[in-house]
């Protein structure tokens, strides 16, 4: 090792045993952010230094940790939305209401139909929680058929449970089950053929689906599926 | 190689890979960051005991760890993405980002509170000779490797190590607690250092 890596990986193992001052550990992880040398010599000392932890005894936290934890990061259930809300929401159409976000994905999802124009005009769908909120996953309706379907963020779902799609054509009174649709980032393609103001649900139900056919869990997400004009 | 990776996840989610309900804390990171609550919460049963010791060692005051485990398990819930299970283990990831947290924190209290001093009249020396202590260092190959080579350390150097890295305390502390002068604390701990990258093949 060279004089100056030598110097390095030592001010980088100081720092993780924690004997640097405050500024000069600051200055060192600040300097890590774009030396990745270091950030690989502090990473390095972390594996090596860390199962001095274990010398000392665990210890219970504070009973209310965990909710605070759940509240700082933002997780903690939201109050319900008043009915009225959700009302005003589905009276006033998909697109005015849709957020930012969701102009922002009309917007390019448009300049892509305007380059490439579809053999004709393409549904989709933004699905949010019931009674309103932000998109949660997107679906659109393929011109040669096919729905794809897609979360548009990681979506938290407990252990053993999925999301199950679910399809109410206008006019019909009942629901079809379309598929799974996975809760991370990764689009689906489901074997579909719908019209313009179907409905889309989405419900929450064990890893291989509602066994009979129809919705068995909670009701979570909705979307209509709409002419993209 | 491969397999060694899966005892080191195994071990690190509680010792003896017997924990955990088939969840690796790797795996827990990874359903982490793709959103899985249930994930966060079995995470957060698992290591919270052993982080919060962690904390409380450095900041030696309930509230100020509570504040931050508060805070790294927010960072653990946005960073959960960035955790490479090629690289390292989660544990250490963990460890780390706490006890950063906590040196923040208890370094803050120091410049706020003139001559604030975490409590020195517990005998943590002790702690460094429990069976107890030493059968949980020894828990992995990672942690054995350690301890053996901790163990060819002369006594000094390896009780500052000790001492730095469980009671977050910083080269001008240790001076004052062992008595010697700064420049002979600093370069024994680079010493020490040096000798355990050698020893673990570094």
């Amino acid at each position: 090792m060279s004089e100056s890596a030598e110097e390095r990986d030592l001010a980088a193992a100081e720092h993780v045993l924690g004997v640097l001052d405050a500024a000069s550990s600051e200055a060192l992880a600040r300097a890590a952010e774009t030396d990745p040398a270091l950030a690989a010599a502090i990473a390095a000392w972390e594996q090596l230094l860390a199962p001095l932890a274990r010398l000392v005894p665990p210890t219970a936290p504070p009973g209310d940790l965990w909710p605070r934890i759940e509240r700082a990061a933002g997780l903690a259930p939201a109050a319900a939305r008043p009915n009225a809300l959700v009302r005003a929401w589905r009276s006033l159409g998909f697109w005015r209401v849709a957020t930012a976000g969701g102009f922002a994905l009309a917007a390019a999802l448009a300049g892509v139909i305007v380059l490439r124009p579809p053999p004709r005009p393409m549904l989709m769908a933004s699905i949010m929680p019931m009674g309103s909120g932000k998109p949660m996953f997107v679906a659109e309706m393929r011109p040669g058929g096919g729905l794809m379907v897609r979360a548009l963020a990681p979506m938290p779902v407990a252990q053993g449970k999925a999301f199950e799609l679910w399809a109410k054509p206008a006019g019909a009174r009942t629901m079809t089950a379309l598929g799974m649709v996975p809760a991370s980032g990764r689009r689906v393609r489901l074997a579909a053929n719908l019209g313009e103001g179907t409905e889309l649900m989405i419900s929450l139900e064990p890893a291989g689906g509602a066994p009979g056919g129809a919705p068995t869990g909670p009701m979570l997400y909705e979307g209509r599926l709409t002419r993209l004009e | 190689m491969e397999q060694g990776m899966v005892r080191r996840q195994a071990d690190a989610a509680g010792g003896n890979g017997k924990e955990g309900g088939g969840a690796l804390p790797a795996d827990l990171l990874r359903r982490i960051a793709e959103g899985d609550r249930a994930a966060f919460r079995r995470l957060y049963d698992l290591f919270a005991p052993r982080l919060y010791g962690v904390a409380l060692r450095i900041v030696r005051e309930r509230g100020l760890a509570a504040d931050a485990l508060q805070d790294a398990f927010v960072q653990i819930l946005s960073r959960s993405g960035r955790f490479d299970p090629a690289r390292g283990s989660a544990e250490a990831w963990l460890v780390s980002l706490v006890r950063y947290r906590a040196l923040d924190l208890v370094r803050a209290r120091r410049r706020e509170v003139l001559g604030f001093e975490p409590a020195g009249d517990t005998p943590h020396d002790a702690l460094l000779e429990e069976p107890d202590a030493l059968a949980r260092l020894s828990a992995d190959e990672d942690g054995a490797a350690l301890r053996t080579c901790l163990e060819t350390l002369e006594a000094d150097r390896r009780r500052l190590i000790e001492l730095a890295f469980i009671e977050g305390l910083s080269q001008a502390e240790l001076a004052a607690r062992f008595r010697l002068p700064l420049g002979t604390v600093k370069s024994s701990i680079r010493r020490g250092l040096l000798k355990l990258r050698e020893c673990l093949g570094r």
